[in-house]
C-alpha cells in the first residue's frame, strides 16, 4: 500500500544531508499529539516523510574553486606573486569558499536569484529527487505527494513547479503526477520571482502554481501559505495573491488557505522553520489539508492547542525590547532595498535563532 | 542474531496493531456517513489494497499480475479497460440512482481508452475524490453528501477503481520524466564537477550567457555544453629551449584573459571530446628572457592545457593542469614538481 509521500524542502543554510530529520519527526509528533479520531491511522500507517537536500549545489562550488585558489597561492607563495592584481583573483576564489552568515545565507539567496548557473540545478535537483520517489509508488496505486517548504525553499519549489508543470512542449504528461498539497512557510516566493526563469510578465500570481482540482490549470489540488506576522521574512515577502488569483469554484472548494499568525516563539525566533510548524495555526490546518478530513482535529482540540501554545510562547508586552527589536526588523523589511532586506536576514538569523 | 530475533519477535506485533477495514467500520459506526466513508477510503477500504470487496480484489489481482512486467502501450490500455470493466460491473449492481450516472462515465471512459480518444473521463483528477472538504466526488458532478452510508461507499470505491485505472499511464510518465530528470540531474552535477573551475565573477558571466539560452524555453533545462573563461588565474611550468639554464623550465602564473571551452555531453552524462581555447598572459621569474609574455592556450577535455607564449622572439611552451585536476586528481609526484622551490 502506497502512502502519501511529504517532501521538506528547506531554506538557505549550512545544512547537510538529512537535516529534515528533525521536521519530519516533529510533524509526526504533532500529528499523534491529537487523538486518534474514529477509524483514524496514525501518522506512519498513512504517510511518508523525505528530503530535498540541493545544498550541495552551493556548496561544491564554493568548496571547489576555493581549493583551487588555495592550491594555487600555496604552490606559489614562496615567491611571492608577481602580480598583485592577479593574487587578487586568487584571493577572491579563496573568499567564496569561506563561512559565515554573507556566503551560507544571503549568497544561497542572491545567487539563486540572480545566477541562473545555480537556480536551474537546484529546481532540477528537486524535480529529480521528487520523482525518484514516486518511482517507488506501488504499481496500480496512483502517487500521491505534497511538499512542506520554508524561506527560500518556497521560492524554490513555486519556480520548480511552474517549469515542470506549466502548459508547454513536453508539460501534458506532467498532469497526472501534480502534488496534492503545497505548503509554504514565511513565503517568499512572490518577493523572489524571477520572469526570466517564468517567463515574460509572470510572477508567483500570475504563474501555473495555483491550486485547482483540474491539472489543467493549476500546479497542485490545495495551496497553504503561511507568514507570521512578526517574521521579517514573511513581512518581506508579503504573499498576498489578489482575488482574481483563483476561480469560484477554487474559491467554493477551499483550494487556497492562507495561515497568517502573530506569534513570538519562546526561542525568539520568529522565521524557524520548526517554530512555524509547531503553531497551531500552521499544522492544524495542514494535517486537515493532508488527511483531506476537516474533523481528524476537532474545533476543540484545535482550540486547545492554541491555548497550551500561547500559554508556553506567551506574547511579550508592547515595551519588551525583543518585541521592539523584532518590530523594528519589521518595520525595516517592508523596504524594498535588497541590501538592507539582506541585513535584516541577518539580524533575524544571527540574533533571534535559539 | 538476538537483532533478527526481537525484530521476528516485534513485527507481527506491530502489523497486528494495523486494524483491518472491519474493525475501522465498527469503530465508525457512530461517526457520521461522509466523515466515516472518508477515512476508511484513506485506510484503503474502498477499492484499495485493504478491501476485501470482490470486485476491488480482482483488480487487485490484475495489477498484481502485471506488477514488475514492461508494459507495451497496448497491454497498457487493456490492463486500464480491464479494470474500468471491474468498475462499470461493480456499479451495475449498486442501487442508489447516482450510480447510473456514475457507470454511463466509467463506460464513455471504456469506449474511450477503447477507440484511443483523449477525454476528460480518461484522467486519473476526474475521479479523485479530496474527500468531504471538496464536492463534488472528483469531476463526476455527483455531490455524496446527502446519500446514505452504503451508497457513499459504493460511489466512493467504484470513483477509486476508476482512479486505479489510470495509474498505469502515471507511472509510464512519471517514469519517463523520472529518467529524464535523473540524466539532466547528473549532467548538472557533471557540470560542477568535471568541466574546468569557475571563479565568481566567471559563474557570474556564465550565467548571464546561459539566461539568454534557455529564456525562451519552457521546463527545467539541462546544463549548458560550453563556458566562458574570464580572468581566470591559473600555474604551469614554463619551458623555454632558447633562454639560459637556470631559466628554462620555470614556474610560471598564467592568466587566462579570455577563453572558451565546449564539449558534448556522453552517454554517462559527463563531457566528453572538449576542447577549449583562451587567450593567456603568463608571469615567470627569469632574467634571460621576458617575465612577462602574452600567449595562446589550449584546452583538451577541460583538464590538460598548453600554452604557446613569444618572449622576445622566443617561444615558450608552457604546460599546465587545470586547478582542480591539480587539487583533486593528479599524483603526488607531478603535484609536487610545481612546487617552487622545489
Amino acid at each position: 500500500m502506497s502512502k502519501h509521500v511529504i517532501f521538506f524542502v528547506a531554506g538557505v543554510g549550512d545544512d547537510e544531508k538529512g537535516w529534515s530529520k528533525g521536521l519530519r519527526a516533529q510533524l509526526e509528533e504533532l500529528f499523534d499529539s491529537y487523538p486518534l479520531p474514529a477509524g483514524g491511522q496514525p501518522f506512519a500507517e498513512k504517510f511518508e516523510t523525505a528530503e530535498i537536500f540541493y545544498n550541495d549545489f552551493f556548496d561544491d562550488w564554493r568548496e571547489r574553486v576555493a581549493a583551487d585558489a588555495r592550491s594555487a597561492l600555496d604552490k606559489l607563495g614562496g615567491e611571492g606573486l608577481p602580480s598583485g592584481a592577479v593574487e587578487k583573483l586568487f584571493e577572491l576564489g579563496i573568499a567564496a569558499g569561506g563561512g559565515g552568515f554573507l556566503r551560507t545565507h544571503a549568497m544561497d539567496a542572491l545567487q539563486y536569484r540572480f545566477l541562473r548557473l545555480v537556480s536551474e540545478p537546484v529546481r532540477s535537483a528537486f524535480e529529480a529527487q521528487v520523482l525518484s520517489r514516486l518511482l517507488d509508488t506501488e504499481f496500480g496505486t496512483p502517487a500521491r505527494w505534497s511538499v512542506i517548504a520554508h524561506s527560500l525553499g518556497t521560492s524554490i519549489v513555486h519556480d520548480a513547479l511552474h517549469e515542470m508543470f506549466a502548459p508547454g512542449p513536453g508539460a501534458k504528461d506532467g498532469q497526472l503526477y501534480q502534488p496534492y498539497a503545497v505548503a509554504m512557510l514565511s513565503n517568499v516566493s512572490q518577493l523572489l520571482h524571477n520572469e526570466r526563469v517564468l517567463g515574460a510578465g509572470v510572477d508567483a500570481y500570475s504563474s501555473f502554481v495555483r491550486p485547482n482540482r483540474e491539472p489543467a490549470l493549476g500546479a497542485c489540488r490545495y495551496f497553504l501559505s503561511s507568514g507570521n506576522r512578526f517574521d521579517p521574512i514573511a513581512v518581506a515577502g508579503n504573499f498576498k495573491p489578489p482575488e482574481s488569483w483563483l476561480p469560484e469554484t477554487a474559491k467554493v472548494q477551499r483550494r487556497f488557505r492562507s495561515l497568517d499568525f502573530d506569534a513570538i516563539p519562546k526561542s525568539g525566533n520568529v522565521h524557524g522553520f520548526r517554530e512555524y510548524l509547531a503553531h497551531p495555526g500552521v499544522h492544524v490546518p495542514l494535517i486537515r489539508i493532508l488527511t483531506g478530513d476537516q474533523d481528524w482535529i476537532s474545533d476543540e482540540q484545535e482550540n486547545a492547542a492554541h491555548e497550551k501554545y500561547r500559554a508556553a510562547n506567551a506574547l511579550p508586552g508592547a515595551n519588551d525590547l525583543k518585541r521592539r527589536a523584532i518590530e523594528e526588523l519589521d518595520r525595516r523589511a517592508r523596504g524594498a532595498d535588497w541590501a538592507e532586506l539582506v541585513v535584516v536576514w541577518k539580524e533575524v538569523l544571527e540574533n533571534f535563532a535559539s | 542474531m538476538r537483532k533478527y530475533l526481537v525484530i521476528a519477535l516485534f513485527v507481527p506485533v506491530i502489523a497486528s496493531a494495523q486494524k483491518n477495514c472491519e474493525e475501522l467500520r465498527a469503530e465508525l459506526a457512530a461517526v457520521p456517513p461522509i466523515t466515516a466513508v472518508n477515512r476508511l477510503a484513506g485506510a484503503s477500504c474502498l477499492g484499495g489494497a485493504l478491501d476485501q470487496d470482490p470486485y476491488t480484489r480482482r483488480v487487485n489481482r490484475l495489477f498484481a499480475s502485471a506488477k514488475n512486467v514492461p508494459l507495451s502501450d497496448e497491454e497498457r490500455r487493456a490492463l486500464t479497460v480491464a479494470v474500468l470493466r471491474a468498475a462499470h460491473e461493480y456499479l451495475g449492481a449498486v442501487q442508489a440512482p447516482e450510480a447510473a450516472t456514475m457507470r454511463a462515465a466509467v463506460q464513455q471512459a471504456i469506449r474511450d481508452r477503447s477507440a484511443g480518444v483523449e477525454s476528460p473521463v480518461q484522467q486519473m483528477s476526474y475521479w479523485t475524490w479530496d474527500g468531504p472538504q471538496a464536492m463534488p466526488l472528483g469531476a463526476t458532478g455527483i455531490d455524496v453528501r446527502a446519500m446514505a452510508q452504503p451508497g457513499i461507499e459504493a460511489l466512493v470505491r467504484a470513483a477509486h477503481l476508476a482512479e486505479r485505472a489510470f495509474a498505469p499511464d502515471q507511472a509510464r510518465a512519471i517514469g519517463a520524466a523520472q529518467a529524464q530528470a535523473a540524466a539532466r540531474d547528473a549532467r548538472w552535477r557533471s557540470y560542477f564537477a568535471d568541466a574546468r573551475s569557475q571563479y565568481p565573477w566567471e559563474l557570474f558571466v556564465n550565467s548571464w550567457r546561459y539566461e539568454q539560452t534557455v529564456r525562451d524555453k519552457s521546463g527545467i533545462s539541462g546544463p549548458p555544453a560550453w563556458q566562458w573563461i574570464v580572468l581566470h588565474p591559473d600555474i604551469g611550468m614554463q619551458y623555454v629551449r632558447s633562454a639560459a639554464a637556470g631559466d628554462r623550465f620555470k614556474p610560471a602564473l598564467v592568466l587566462e584573459l579570455v577563453g572558451y571551452n565546449r564539449w558534448s555531453w556522453g552517454s554517462g552524462n559527463r563531457p566528453q571530446n572538449a576542447w577549449g581555447a583562451s587567450l593567456v598572459r603568463t608571469y615567470a621569474d627569469t632574467a634571460s628572457v621576458p617575465s612577462g609574455a602574452w600567449g595562446l592556450a589550449i584546452h583538451r577535455n577541460s583538464k590538460y592545457t598548453v600554452t604557446f607564449t613569444r618572449l622576445d622572439g622566443k617561444t615558450g611552451v608552457l604546460l599546465s593542469i587545470d586547478l582542480a585536476g591539480a587539487v583533486t586528481r593528479t599524483s603526488e609526484e607531478w603535484s609536487d614538481r610545481f612546487r617552487i622551490g622545489k
